[in-house]
């Protein structure tokens, strides 16, 4: 037959090209599901942060009220926000009072309390719970009962300092006392983070006690050389998550300054009720939620939140970077 | 295997208590940590119990000096 010298040619020639063929459908076939798999997440990243966090860098140039189409305006909300809003430095004040005073605190009396828990002989269900428990009461709740429990007159701190012969602060409605105030509340509600620090403290080796007690250490002694180095990625997890929360706190300040002015109504007198009492209260993000939605000003609102997310994401990258010198990761190479 | 390996393995392990000094110590601690435990966990119910207690009052009772609502509502 003639056909076969032809075949017997390209026998070697034809079999490599469809090989290869194969193995870039395979490649591609292989990338398609990936990229099937992935799509839940693709599309709800792309729809729920991606296209936000680009619309809001797009609308911090533009001047925008809802009403109509976004305006251009270049950096003109930028130059605004650092020359001349008057507004701006006291609340990025509050809100670094807030991170430098409650986040320490925080991370103290959880560890402490984690601490003594892990302790415990008898009981320790009870006091987990117990500990765990303002973690779970809605903000706003939470902070309804403080500016009560808080209430200079008839709240019940106030009224068991006046048994005891002191006269109790005005907490709430004084501007010294205010953000004191917000630091119980915050301190009250560090359930989460003490679960994990006890979780922390109850996984550090029994044997690194031992042998540390065999040293001749004694309890401080094992406490900063063995549990705290021990437990000091979880320190780090706490401190960036608190200094996080205390760039974007909302809701605590804004409910206690709107209760404690006596207008809890939406309608009440803005210029009253921010950061009531005597701006002591006027957070970061406060002043960013009354331009957007109050004063209905979207640009400079948008061009707050980009600051508000480069200044986060420094001092998250800032708090990483030191943590090199301090953290300790049991098991790897660093 | 000599005498004495045969008996130390044989023998079941037996702790040795504490000296009392070491014991009374270890108490002491334990009733320190469980009365700061105490005290710390009445501090953060107070405040839940209060907040509990409220939406059963009037708002005149709420703002009032009394903290059990009477009556209820």
């Amino acid at each position: 037959m003639s056909s076969a010298p032809v075949a017997g040619q390209l026998g070697p020639v034809m079999p490599a090209i469809d090989r290869r063929r194969a193995r870039r459908k395979a490649v591609w076939r292989r990338r398609g599901l990936v990229l099937l798999f992935m799509s839940p997440w693709l599309v709800g990243f792309s729809v729920f942060f991606g296209y936000p966090l680009v619309m809001s860098i797009y609308l911090s140039f533009t001047h925008y009220d809802l009403l109509s189409s976004p305006r251009w305006i270049g950096l003109a909300n930028y130059r605004y926000l650092f020359g001349t809003d008057q507004q701006i430095w006291p609340a990025v004040r509050n809100t670094l009072w807030m991170i430098v005073v409650a986040v320490p605190l925080q991370v103290l009396f959880a560890f402490g309390i984690g601490l003594m828990v892990s302790r415990a002989r008898r009981g320790v269900g009870f006091f987990r719970t117990v500990f765990y428990l303002p973690a779970l009461a809605p903000p706003v709740a939470a902070t309804l009962g403080f500016v009560y429990i808080l209430n200079p007159a008839t709240g019940p701190v106030n009224v068991l300092l006046g048994h005891l012969g002191i006269q109790g602060p005005l907490w709430f409605q004084s501007p010294g006392w205010a953000k004191p105030s917000l630091v119980l509340l915050a301190i009250w509600g560090i359930g989460n983070t003490m679960i994990i620090f006890l979780a922390a403290i109850l996984d550090v080796p029994t044997h690194l006690h031992e042998s540390a007690e065999i040293d001749g250490a004694g309890p401080l002694q094992r406490l900063r050389y063995v549990t705290l180095p021990s437990i000091s990625p979880v320190i780090l997890f706490a401190v960036v998550l608190g200094v996080i929360q205390g760039l974007q706190y909302f809701t605590q300040a804004y409910v206690a300054a709107n209760i404690a002015s006596g207008q809890a109504s939406q309608a009440a007198d803005i210029t009253n009720t921010l950061g009531y009492p005597e701006g002591s209260t006027l957070f970061y993000p406060i002043l960013l939620y009354q331009n957007g939605f109050r004063y209905f000003s979207m640009g400079y609102a948008a061009a707050m939140a980009i600051v508000l997310l480069v200044v986060s994401l420094a001092v998250t990258l800032v708090i990483i970077l030191n943590s090199r010198r301090w953290v300790h990761y049991t098991g790897s190479v660093r | 295997m000599s005498t004495a390996a045969v008996r130390a393995e044989s023998e079941p392990t037996v702790r040795k208590k504490p000296p009392p000094a070491i014991r009374r110590r270890r108490f002491l601690i334990a009733v320190a940590n469980h009365s700061l435990l105490i005290a710390a966990a009445i501090a953060f119910l107070l405040p839940f119990l209060f907040i509990s207690l409220t939406p059963l009052m009037s708002d005149n009772q709420a703002l009032s000096a009394k903290l059990w609502p009477h009556p209820f509502v």
